[in-house]
């Protein structure tokens, strides 16, 4: 065994030089080692940042990583809509982002609306980018920022920005789009929804953005830069509170409250033959977690989303944050109950067991 | 696709000769899988040149192909705690084992390999990691091995 040494050196060297093993093993490694592991070596450094790793690294980690909520600085103002961030350690380096609001956020990064100006944020690598101001005229309140960024179809990022404005003649809505590769807003289209639309909720999904209507969703196709009004209305149902778009297991799906009764129904998209339509997927009854974890805090005045009807209504305090990828068919159903975010399965419509979070920064101080 | 009793011979870097059931390592390396299926192997002549695996690795990598061929529809569990007990090598064995597992390209071993080798380093310190990994030139000039040291001190 006297040439043992030699060999591990060149075992050694060979998966030091080879780049497809390396990439293969540190694909597997938890985020925050990676941003560590950019110092082990220049090799290790360039094969982190290459777009074949974001690539691989965006395939293996379909599980949703982390949970960013906006929190208000000062709890006791209850009514704000939304909630800023109080996270010490998330922007250690940035600290002047934490008066900032996350608007949305996709494969890593996010976009953050501060005061007077939107930044793109990066929380692995902690990089900002501010953007150019692009129409300085309008109020900043009025202008409607959305995030495209997905490493598996298109490199950089773009930004869709509507707002509300004259053009040539009409009032209408009108969009400018930023795209990270020409580093320049430009116009694009603009347009007149039939319905109300809500353009501070933005989805990502598949090349295109939505915003939820009342009616129906509307959508952005990316790819011919236009606003496309061929989304399926809002099934037979007319009226879901608070409900969300959220894009898993390769489809997007809707979650919204069943009017008048304690359940959430499911729809998931489906885009067979001419004409895509609403599916109902699930329905979860959400009784039983209501009983057991909100009984003893009934009137507590912290509310979600003020426009949150049901909540008002029931007196009970919740709302659909999101939906997530459980399994390779399977989702979670996250919902924000008082203090708490729990994940409830939405397999077969069963409440099987759940999750509970205390989100112990919500609770108001005394 | 040969029968189950058919063995093919598989010939080590130190010109040793092993004999295992062909459909064990069919089903576990793309490589071997494609020799057998395009006629490039002859049963009475041939033996499979395996150049770069020594003899200690070739015979892991067919315990590991053998166990799984003959174990497959154990319980996962039981799966598990034998590719551990496998995986029980340091950490020289478990790049050899790498290697062949690449150049035979079977699938399953290499992820069980990925995630071990990640297992060491997951968490570790820089330091830690070029030892365990031998990694002498890392390549970074000192001024900016220096700037990395003061910027992140906590990674080293």
């Amino acid at each position: 065994m006297s040439d043992n040494k030699e060999l591990i050196s060149y075992l050694a060297k060979t998966i030091e030089g080879n780049d497809y093993l390396l990439t293969q093993i540190l694909i597997c490694v938890p985020l925050r080692d990676i941003i560590t592991f950019k110092c082990v070596s220049k090799r290790w450094l360039s094969l982190i940042t290459d777009p074949f790793f974001s690539r691989c690294f965006a395939t293996v980690k379909q599980r949703v990583s982390g949970l960013f909520l906006d929190l208000a600085p000062d709890t006791r103002s209850y009514q704000e809509k939304t909630y800023r961030s109080s996270f010490s350690s998330f922007f250690s380096k940035n600290p002047d982002l934490r008066s900032s609001l996350i608007t949305q956020s996709y494969n890593g990064l996010m976009l953050l609306k501060s005061e007077d100006a939107v930044f793109i944020y990066n929380p692995t690598t902690e990089d900002k980018k501010t953007f150019p101001s692009c129409f300085p005229l309008f109020d900043p309140l009025n202008l409607h920022y959305s995030l495209a960024f997905d490493p598996m179809h298109f490199l950089g990022y773009k930004v869709i920005c509507v707002f509300y404005g004259v053009n040539s003649k009409n009032q209408c809505f009108q969009t400018i789009i930023y795209s990270s590769e020409s580093g320049v807003w430009k116009h694009g289209c603009s347009f007149l929804p039939t319905f109300p639309v809500d353009f501070r909720r933005a989805t990502y999904f598949k090349d295109s953005i939505y915003w939820n209507g009342s009616k129906m969703t509307l959508r952005f196709d990316l790819k011919e830069e236009c606003m496309k009004d061929d989304m399926p209305s809002l099934s037979p149902e007319p009226c879901h509170y608070g409900y969300v778009l959220a894009p898993a297991c390769d489809y997007m799906n809707l979650a919204g409250f069943e009017s008048g009764e304690f359940s959430v129904c499911v729809f998931r998209l489906k885009e067979d033959y001419s004409s895509p339509r609403w599916v109902h997927k699930h329905n979860i009854d959400l009784r039983s977690l209501i009983f057991q974890t909100a009984f003893d805090r009934i009137g507590c005045p912290y509310t979600y989303r003020s426009d949150d009807l049901f909540s008002v209504r029931y007196g009970y305090l919740y709302s659909i944050i999101h939906l997530i990828e459980d399994n390779e068919d399977d989702m979670g159903l996250l919902i924000h109950l008082m203090d708490k975010v729990v994940v409830l399965p939405v397999s077969r419509g069963i409440l099987k067991c759940g999750f509970t979070f205390s989100l112990f920064d919500l609770t108001p101080l005394s | 696709m040969g029968s189950p009793l058919k063995k093919i011979m598989l010939c080590s870097s130190e010109k040793e000769i092993f004999s295992v059931e062909e459909q064990v390592m069919v089903q576990h390396s793309v490589i071997i899988n494609n020799m057998i299926e395009d006629g490039s192997y002859n049963y009475e002549e041939s033996k499979i040149p395996l150049d770069c695996v020594d003899s200690k690795t070739l015979k892991k990598v067919i315990d590991y192909c053998t166990y799984h061929t003959h174990h497959h529809n154990d319980n996962q569990e039981d799966l598990e705690a034998w590719d551990a007990q496998f995986l029980n090598v340091d950490s020289n064995g478990l790049y050899d084992l790498l290697m062949a597992a690449n150049y035979l390209e079977i699938r399953n071993l290499l992820d069980l390999i990925y995630r071990t080798i990640k297992n060491m380093i997951k968490g570790k310190k820089i330091d830690e990691i070029r030892r365990i990994l031998n990694i002498k030139d890392h390549g970074f000039t000192p001024e900016e091995e220096e700037q990395n040291r003061k910027e992140y001190p906590h990674f080293y």
